[in-house]
């Protein structure tokens, strides 16, 4: 059954094409990545898919239900944790209502938080931020979750272990995974389709089930042609 | 590399506490003033000794200073209240529509730049010599650091914060209650305390010209009576009630600011 589904005929910044004819299908509990050159459009793609962006001539439908606006089943984690730092964690974890803080407690153990509820932001370290805005991002119970380069600006070891955390906290919430991401590594550990967006958008099935080998040999080939289109800019693959 | 050489960072140059630091420099031109005055070097009518000022100040609080301080207490704090909120609020409208802005902020930066002395007259002329001319300049003076504060707190938040806020579906009172302003606090807070200590002036300003009542009177009876030691008692005054009440905003400003990850806490040398 298709949780997500995503289609932007046009979608213009400034008078420029950023998405144009652009489809996207996700399966109910898929993990699946986009990748693509610099300014492609990922984000721009996320932004829709969320309702903040409803500039844009296409249609996004969440279970069969068109979004016109954000909505609790699609949550939405950025590339920077984006933590309200006058807020405590808890707080951040529970924000727009009443914090429930027995399902708050719950997701501080998931994510690897437990007894920092009552710290402020600028007390967490970059993943332990990102691990915030992840329980945040859970909160709501979103049956899809859209991740923008989420973690892009952590050191290597943690960015490992966020992607192990992902791949727990999608599979223990049941929840789909639209993962926008430069790491062609990531892509390929954490997905079960890499979608790479350009001109055209071309999908990449990865095999393999979890527990994944990190650098799985049988996707080498199709990572370094990817790997060439994006450092050419999108040429490779075209020509 | 030795690195014992480094030095660490937030390390304090001095170890001595802050108050004491902060003393120095006014007490030991209290000494200076007192040996001047003492000695004969400068005339006693044109700067009394501090002990003299001291005297005085002791004399007043015997013969009606409490009424004039609560006076001045209770005129800056009427203007600045009614000027703060104002500010708040016209900032919060500017900040928040372009349109707003264009209509609005080119004339407060023309009004901005009138001296508050300028405006006494124009007061006088409308209010009469009652309270309402005093609580409106000082009004006038809190007004514009507040705004001021206000615009560019709220026109600095990070669009980014607002866009999580947006995720939530905020309706615009929510998102300015929840988001927005938080996250202006801390210019807003700046503009307020550059708008009290503004409103102490202004409050001098306006009881020099008419006023029957108040520090500012003092120093304009002082004056009238060539008893410098009036005038430098009242003046001392001000910048003990300035001070205090300055003090009060900080207290507030690190209480509702403790969030802060900033170079303010604690790591200057």
């Amino acid at each position: 059954m298709t949780a997500l589904d995503i289609r932007v005929n046009d979608k213009r910044h400034g008078g420029r094409a950023v998405l144009r004819d652009v489809h996207l299908a996700l399966r109910a509990g898929e993990i699946v990545s986009v990748v693509g050159a610099s300014g492609c459009g990922k984000s721009t793609l996320l932004g829709i898919a969320s309702g903040l962006d409803t500039d844009y001539r296409g249609r996004v439908l969440l279970d069969g239900v068109a979004v016109a606006a954000p909505v609790d089943g699609i949550g939405l984690i950025f590339q920077e944790p984006r933590l309200f730092p006058w807020l405590t964690v808890v707080q951040n974890i529970g924000f727009g209502g009443e914090p429930d803080l027995d399902r708050i407690a719950d997701l501080l153990i998931e994510v690897g938080l437990e007894g920092r509820g009552a710290s402020l932001p600028h007390h967490l370290s970059g993943g332990q931020a990102q691990r915030v805005a992840l329980a945040r991002g859970l909160y709501r119970q979103p049956r899809v979750l859209l991740l923008d380069e989420p973690f892009s600006a952590v050191d290597a070891m943690t960015r490992m272990q966020l992607q192990d955390l992902l791949l727990q906290v999608a599979r223990d919430h049941a929840v789909t995974v639209l993962l926008v991401t430069h790491d062609i590594e990531e892509a390929f550990y954490v997905s079960e389709r890499v979608l790479l967006l350009g001109e055209v958008v071309r999908e990449f099935v990865v095999p393999g089930a979890w527990p994944r080998h990190r650098g799985d040999a049988r996707n080498m080939e199709v990572k370094d042609a990817i790997l060439r289109h994006l450092q050419q800019g999108g040429l490779a693959l075209r020509a | 590399m030795n690195t014992r050489s480094i030095p660490l960072p937030g390390r304090r140059a001095w170890s001595l506490p802050r108050l004491p630091l902060g003393l120095l420099l006014p007490a030991s031109l209290l000494v200076l003033a007192e040996v001047l005055v003492r000695s004969g070097a400068v005339p006693a009518n044109l700067l009394p000794a501090p002990s003299q000022v001291i005297e005085t100040i002791v004399w007043l609080a015997g013969h009606g200073l409490a009424g004039h301080v609560v006076s001045s207490s209770l005129r800056v704090l009427v203007g600045f209240a009614a000027g703060a909120a104002l500010g708040v609020l016209v900032g919060a409208a500017v900040a928040l529509s372009r349109r707003t802005e264009a209509i609005v902020d080119p004339s407060l930066q023309a009004l901005r730049a009138i001296p508050s002395l300028a405006w006494v007259p124009l007061l006088l002329l409308w209010f009469g010599i009652d309270e309402a001319p005093k609580l409106v300049l000082i009004a006038i003076g809190a007004f514009f650091p507040v705004y001021m504060g206000a615009v560019s707190g709220i026109g600095g938040v990070d669009r980014k914060l607002v866009e999580v806020g947006r995720l939530y579906r905020l309706r615009r009172f929510t998102l300015a209650r929840r988001v927005l302003l938080p996250a202006a606090l801390p210019a807003l807070m700046t503009g307020l305390r550059n708008g009290l200590g503004l409103a102490w002036m202004f409050m001098v300003a306006a009881e020099l010209i008419a006023a029957s009542r108040g520090l500012g009177y003092l120093l304009s009876d002082g004056r009238k009576t060539s008893r410098a030691d009036i005038v430098l008692a009242a003046i001392v005054l001000l910048a003990l009630l300035g001070k205090a009440s300055d003090a009060g905003m900080r207290a507030l400003e690190r209480r509702w600011l403790d969030w802060r990850d900033s170079f303010d806490a604690g790591q200057r040398a």
